[in-house]
């Protein structure tokens, strides 16, 4: 890891010296200089930043869904969700519904989608 | 001064671009081995703590019913090289009933083995430790090849051997997260994607009286219309995929063949691009596996010139072995419907339609 860490380095600095020496280059007046050295310059950057992108990507973790568990009332159609709990399976009576005191059912259960930044 | 010395650098810099631009001409191939051998040495580390982490988690679970004074780790390792050697095919006619011979020691040994690790586990919960251990073994299974391939082309240094499972890499790992999420779900008894089929079967069958018909399957009679709907699931909520071809057979006979239909549900694969959660229909039996079970199925459908069904829930690999996704689980409503409207539209009043919820009913009861 470190050492990708020093490649970049490396390219990123070799890079911004090849574009001092263009913006050098075309100030003197050799625009064919200038744009060689612009090309190489730019690609390193561009390959740079690939890199960086991969191993980011690389470091990033997987989060871990939530998985919820909906309860429902079968006479008055009152739902409730919480979190699973470990004992937890569909159609196993849960607890007694607020409004009409028949126990409940537990319908669902479910990861919860994990919305992309 | 300063104009000589940015000469020599770019001089000095020229030379090795130069120098770089030969040494790829003729060393380029081994550069290349060399970094898709950094590639899969890579993802040989994640699978290797992938294994790790879910060999700690079949352990954990394994300690929390069995003897606390026993280490059943050298008794798990053992397990996780299990294997199973299929019957030649040589002569291919009544290959089936000795594949299924196979499964029956494999099944046997595996449960035999959970109930000495951990004997004050319930019979749920032995499912779910036995589903954790098999899942386990596959990641091992996983590792273990590419481990195998990574130091045989370490060994030759051949492109073309290393290439073989650098190509196959997004998939390998896209399995391997499937498995470690499905070790979860088993550990936790979460449903999984796969148990869309049982999750429509327990929607239809819940409330009435259902009984063991074979191994690990239970079945209900339900009336649906002035038909005589006949359920079939695998007994939740363990890790179980049950007998749904035995137990197909069983019944079909016991009728004596007078079954209008067959209406099979399960997980399918999706394309890419796809949703999860869509349902498709199609005519055959809709079933997975080794191919046993399907072959029961199409026997006996075929003895009594049964139409058998299929109406498939979709989702990716990942999603099935991962804890089902609302959409998923939106889906099975959606099938269940589309269920009922094969049996209305194909079949009419007093008829015996069997219904089979086809999957893994982990977290799923009935």
């Amino acid at each position: 890891m470190i050492i990708l860490y020093v490649i970049a380095f490396g390219m990123l600095s070799l890079s911004t010296y090849y574009i001092y020496q263009a913006l050098g280059a075309y100030t003197e007046g050799s625009v064919d200089r200038a744009l060689f050295f612009a090309i190489i310059g730019f690609t390193g950057i561009g390959v740079t930043m690939y890199m960086m992108s991969t191993l980011m990507r690389r470091l990033a973790k997987r989060v871990t869904p939530p998985v919820m568990s909906t309860t429902e009332c079968l006479k008055c159609g009152f739902k409730s969700i919480r979190r699973f709990a470990v004992g937890d399976y569909v159609f196993k009576a849960e607890g007694d519904c607020q409004k009409c005191n028949v126990p409940m059912l537990i319908t669902a259960i479910y990861a919860e989608e994990v919305k992309k930044k | 001064m300063s104009q000589t010395g940015g000469d020599t650098i770019n001089t000095v810099l020229q030379m090795v671009y130069l120098f770089s631009f030969l040494i790829f001409m003729f060393y380029g191939q081994k550069f290349q081995t060399w970094m898709m051998l950094r590639e899969i040495e890579g993802v040989l580390v994640r699978l290797r703590t992938m294994r790790d982490e879910a060999k700690k988690t079949t352990v954990d679970k394994v300690k929390e019913f069995g003897d606390k004074n026993v280490d059943p780790t050298p008794r798990i390792d053992h397990l996780l090289e299990y294997f199973t050697i299929m019957p030649t095919s040589l002569d291919p006619a009544g290959i089936v009933p000795k594949i299924n011979h196979l499964i029956e020691t494999y099944d046997k040994r595996f449960k035999d083995e959970v109930k000495l690790l951990a004997p004050a586990a319930g019979e749920s919960q032995q499912m779910n430790i036995d589903g954790v251990i098999s899942h386990t073994l596959g990641l091992n299974t996983l590792y273990r090849s590419v481990n195998h391939f990574y130091l045989m082309g370490k060994k030759f240094m051949s492109l073309y051997v290393i290439m073989q499972i650098q190509m196959q890499l997004p998939l390998i790992m896209q399995i391997a997260e499937a498995f470690s999420a499905s070790i979860r779900a088993f550990a936790e008894g979460q449903p999984i994607g796969d148990g869309a089929g049982a999750l429509v079967a327990a929607k239809l069958m819940y409330g009435y009286p259902n009984k063991e018909v074979a191994k690990e399957t239970v079945v209900a009679r339900i009336p649906f219309e002035g038909r005589d709907l006949i359920v079939v699931k695998a007994t939740g909520p363990g890790t179980t995929v049950g007998k749904p071809g035995e137990a197909i057979q069983k019944l079909i006979e016991q009728a004596e063949g007078r079954v209008s239909i067959v209406v099979m549900i399960d997980a399918m694969g999706k394309f890419e691009g796809e949703k999860s959660g869509e349902t498709s229909e199609g005519a055959g039996a809709a079933i997975g596996g080794v191919g046993v079970e399907q072959f029961e199925i199409e026997s006996v459908a075929t003895k009594y010139k049964i139409p058998v069904h299929g109406v498939t829930v979709k989702e990716s690999v990942e999603e099935s072995l991962s804890p089902m996704t609302k959409a998923i689980s939106d889906g099975t409503n959606i099938a269940l419907a589309r269920v009922k409207r094969i049996i209305l539209e194909g079949t009419k009043e007093n008829d015996i339609v069997i219904v089979a919820g086809i999957g893994n009913t982990v977290g799923i009861g009935q």
